[in-house]
C-alpha cells in the first residue's frame, strides 16, 4: 500500500476554516505537484501555482489543466502588482 | 525570506491575505499501530528544518514590524503520515535533502511492521497554519 498522507483531511479542512476561498484570485507558492492546490481550487475564480522543479509542475498542469503553473522564485515574481487575493506559502517558507 | 515575503505583499491587492502553511520538525513522533492501538516509538526534532523554521518566524516578525502584514487567525494542526512497513519509512526518511537518519534503536523498532502485516508506521508532525492581512 502506497503511503497514506492525513487520512482525516485535516490540511483541508483547517485551510478552509481559516479562509474562503470563493471567487478569489489565488497565488500558491512552492505548489509543486499541486497536492495542496486540489484542496481549495474548486471555488477559486484563478489560481496561479510557481515552483521551482519543472518535473513537478508538470504533473501539476497535467492534473489541473483550468490553474496556471510556472517556474519562479518567490523573490523576484514576474506578476504585476495587487493582483492577488490570496497567497499561500504552501510548505516553502 | 524577508524579501520573498515583501514580494508577496507586492502582488497581493490591499486587504489581501497571506496564509504561512508548514511543518514544524520540532517533536515530530513515530508510533507503531495496530487496530486501534498506538506505541511510541521516538520523538525527534529535526535540528536543520528546525532552524529554517526560525528563520521562517523571524521573517514574519519582521515584515509585522515593518506593518506589511498583520495576525488574522491561526489553526495548527497535526499531519499525520502512515507506512506499511518500517523499511519504506526509513527509505522515505534517508532520500530526503537533508536525510533524516535515526539511531539504529528506532530503526529495529519501526522494523517490527516489517515482519507484522496489520501494524503500520504513525508519523505525526505539527503543523503551523496562519494567516495575515496585507496592509
Amino acid at each position: 500500500m502506497p503511503i497514506v498522507y492525513d487520512p482525516d483531511n485535516l490540511e483541508a479542512f483547517k485551510l478552509h476554516s481559516i479562509v474562503d476561498f470563493t471567487d478569489k484570485n489565488v497565488l500558491e507558492i512552492g505548489c509543486g505537484n499541486g497536492r495542496l492546490t486540489e484542496l481549495y481550487h474548486e471555488t477559486t475564480r484563478s489560481v496561479t501555482g510557481i515552483d521551482l522543479k519543472f518535473e513537478t509542475l508538470k504533473i501539476a498542469a497535467k492534473d489541473l489543466p483550468e490553474s496556471h503553473f510556472a517556474i519562479a522564485d518567490s523573490v523576484d515574481l514576474p506578476l504585476r502588482n495587487n493582483c492577488f487575493d490570496i497567497a499561500i506559502l504552501a510548505w516553502s517558507l | 525570506m524577508v524579501h520573498a515575503l515583501k514580494e508577496i505583499w507586492r502582488v497581493l491587492k490591499p486587504d489581501g491575505i497571506l496564509i504561512d502553511l508548514r511543518p514544524i520538525r520540532l517533536n515530530v513522533t513515530i508510533d507503531l499501530v495496530h487496530g486501534d492501538e498506538m506505541e511510541l516509538i521516538s520523538v525527534y526534532s529535526d535540528e536543520w528544518r528546525v532552524a529554517k523554521d526560525k528563520a521562517a518566524d523571524d521573517a514574519i516578525t519582521t515584515v509585522k514590524s515593518e506593518n506589511l502584514f498583520t495576525f488574522q487567525d491561526s489553526a495548527p494542526f497535526e499531519y499525520v503520515k502512515y507506512y506499511d512497513t518500517g523499511q519504506e519509512y526509513i527509505d522515505y526518511e534517508a532520500q530526503r535533502n537533508p536525510p533524516i537518519i535515526h539511531p539504529d534503536d528506532v530503526v529495529q523498532q519501526v522494523k517490527v511492521a516489517d515482519d507484522n502485516p496489520g501494524v503500520m508506521i504513525r508519523l505525526g508532525t505539527a503543523m503551523h497554519l496562519t494567516s495575515y492581512r496585507r496592509s
